[in-house]
């Protein structure tokens, strides 16, 4: 591996306000991860006291010494300009939605319209919180509408809170991005 | 209508007679006609866990069919055909079924349900052809797995073995009666998922080796739950349409779960037979990055 590639391996975790970017990279990242949030102004689009304003950042050292960096976006449309700086050289994304927003949809043609050109073909995986609660949206519907646009990818049920559930929406990344690889599978 | 005789050891004497009494109820109801017989013209054994144990074993050995009525049903004795204590008419009747249906051209043997393909055929046929009104599956430990319009209904318990592979259902049958209310519900997708994942192991009837899969659309593993397995085979079917052996060895896994995962695939209705454009691969990687994702992976510890 290349002294670049070992700077530029890092997964970035995306979606809006509220979904549980923050909290999915604090689940899984060996280091109390670094975050820029500040009082949330924007409460119209989500009640929460604070929201994330530059990125999150958290990181996963390796057996061989090798590191994998975790960013967190800030969710709001107004700073897509650090979605391009984060995404950039990434490995993946992890996109996560709440289910139970009336713009779901809306938000996932956002975050995949905005990430898709930045990244490696296919190295996207959804994840969608809260889906069981009262009329939040079924996995199935986002699936659909990837689908309608020609797009292929999982769409998760997750809760961002578990570690479990954040380490399968990376082991699905990782599977992903070894079956596009000339080397072939996961192994 | 085949006529078989059932012989039963160990009961009790009400149990006996109550067994006696139910098989002249289901005549006429059942798959086939069901008469008590001596053992030695026995077709079918029912039978209390531990009694004869000898007999047991050699009509095990056999093939043939054993029913064993156990008191608690979480009991899992070494038979595909459970029934629980007390006796029950409807329960009774789903066993019988089950066996009649697995009954093969030799007439002193039966598939063990769990080699068969009736459950997923009935699935597959509920699912394409939208078969109207309540369908139903009773199944050895009396379970019962309702269908109707797209959905599956059953004991929440039920479900969780079913989800735990812990339960083996025979063929969907037009139900004479509604199920009770107040019942669990999961997607008919849902449901062929878990029976082609927990099937038999070879490549179903209606799959073909020579023919490339590809997924249409992932599986929601948030939902389903997941496996290393059954993740790297959606990875590897969504990036390129793949026959069963080149799935086989790009996987590296053995090709029983590659079936169970084309079959669990298709039964949920998330494979496709034509030949996708194969998605861009991504810019050749050394070596040393595709360990680095496999130790991430391994690090990450999903099912450890």
């Amino acid at each position: 591996m290349t002294r670049a590639e070992d700077a530029e391996f890092k997964i970035v975790f995306t979606g809006p306000m509220g979904a549980g970017k923050t909290t999915a990279i604090a689940a899984i990242s060996e280091v109390e991860p670094v975050r820029t949030e500040v009082d949330n102004s924007d409460r119209e689009s989500h009640g929460k006291e604070l929201t994330t304003v530059g990125f999150d950042f958290g990181r996963i050292t390796l057996p061989g010494g090798h590191s994998v960096r975790l960013y967190g976006t800030p969710g709001q449309a107004r700073f897509r300009f650090m979605w391009n700086i984060l995404g950039r050289g990434a490995a993946g994304a992890i996109i996560l939605l709440d289910a139970t927003r009336a713009d779901a949809l809306e938000q996932l043609d956002l975050f995949v319209d905005a990430f898709v050109p930045l990244l490696p073909p296919g190295a996207i995986v959804i994840g969608v919180g809260r889906s069981t609660e009262s009329g939040a949206l079924g996995s199935d519907v986002f699936a659909a509408r990837l689908e309608a646009r020609g797009i292929l990818a999982p769409v998760l049920t997750i809760d961002a809170r578990k570690p479990h559930d954040v380490r399968m929406l990376v082991h699905t990344l990782t599977c992903i991005l070894e079956s596009r690889t000339p080397l072939g599978a996961c192994a | 209508m085949r006529t078989l005789g059932i012989c039963d050891i160990g009961l009790a004497q009400d149990t006996s007679h109550a067994l006696h009494s139910m098989l002249k109820i289901l005549d006429g109801r059942a798959t086939a006609s069901w008469r008590q017989a001596p053992i030695e013209a026995a077709d079918v054994l029912i039978a209390r866990p531990g009694s004869r144990p000898d007999l047991i074993a050699d009509w095990n050995k056999q093939g043939r069919p054993v029913v064993l009525l156990v008191d608690d049903s979480s009991e899992q004795p070494p038979s595909p055909f459970v029934l629980r204590h007390p006796l029950r008419v409807m329960p009774l009747l789903g066993v019988l079924d089950l066996i009649a249906e697995q009954w093969s051209d030799d007439p002193r043997r039966v598939q063990d349900p769990r080699a068969s393909w009736t459950a997923a055929e009935s699935i597959r046929s509920l699912t394409e052809g939208g078969a109207g009104g309540w369908h139903v599956a009773r199944t050895p430990g009396s379970h019962e797995i309702w269908v109707r319009d797209g959905h599956a209904h059953a004991a929440a318990s039920t479900f969780d073995r079913l989800r735990g592979n812990a339960l083996t259902t025979g063929r969907f049958s037009p139900a004479t009666s509604a199920p009770p209310t107040g019942l669990a519900h999961m997607s008919l997708q849902d449901l062929g998922w878990f029976i082609g994942l927990h099937g038999p192991a070879g490549l179903a009837p209606w799959l073909s080796r020579d023919v490339s899969y590809s997924l249409r659309r992932w599986p929601d593993f948030g939902r389903l739950g997941a496996s290393p397995e059954t993740i790297e085979l959606s990875a590897i079917t969504a990036a390129q349409a793949r026959t069963p052996v080149e799935l086989a060895d790009l996987s590296r896994c053995h090709a029983d779960v590659v079936h169970r995962f084309l079959t669990a695939t298709s039964l949920a209705g998330l494979l496709a037979v034509r030949q996708p454009a194969a998605i861009p691969a991504a810019a050749p990687r050394q070596g040393a990055w595709t360990r680095l994702v496999g130790d991430l992976r391994r690090h990450l510890g999903l099912f450890t």
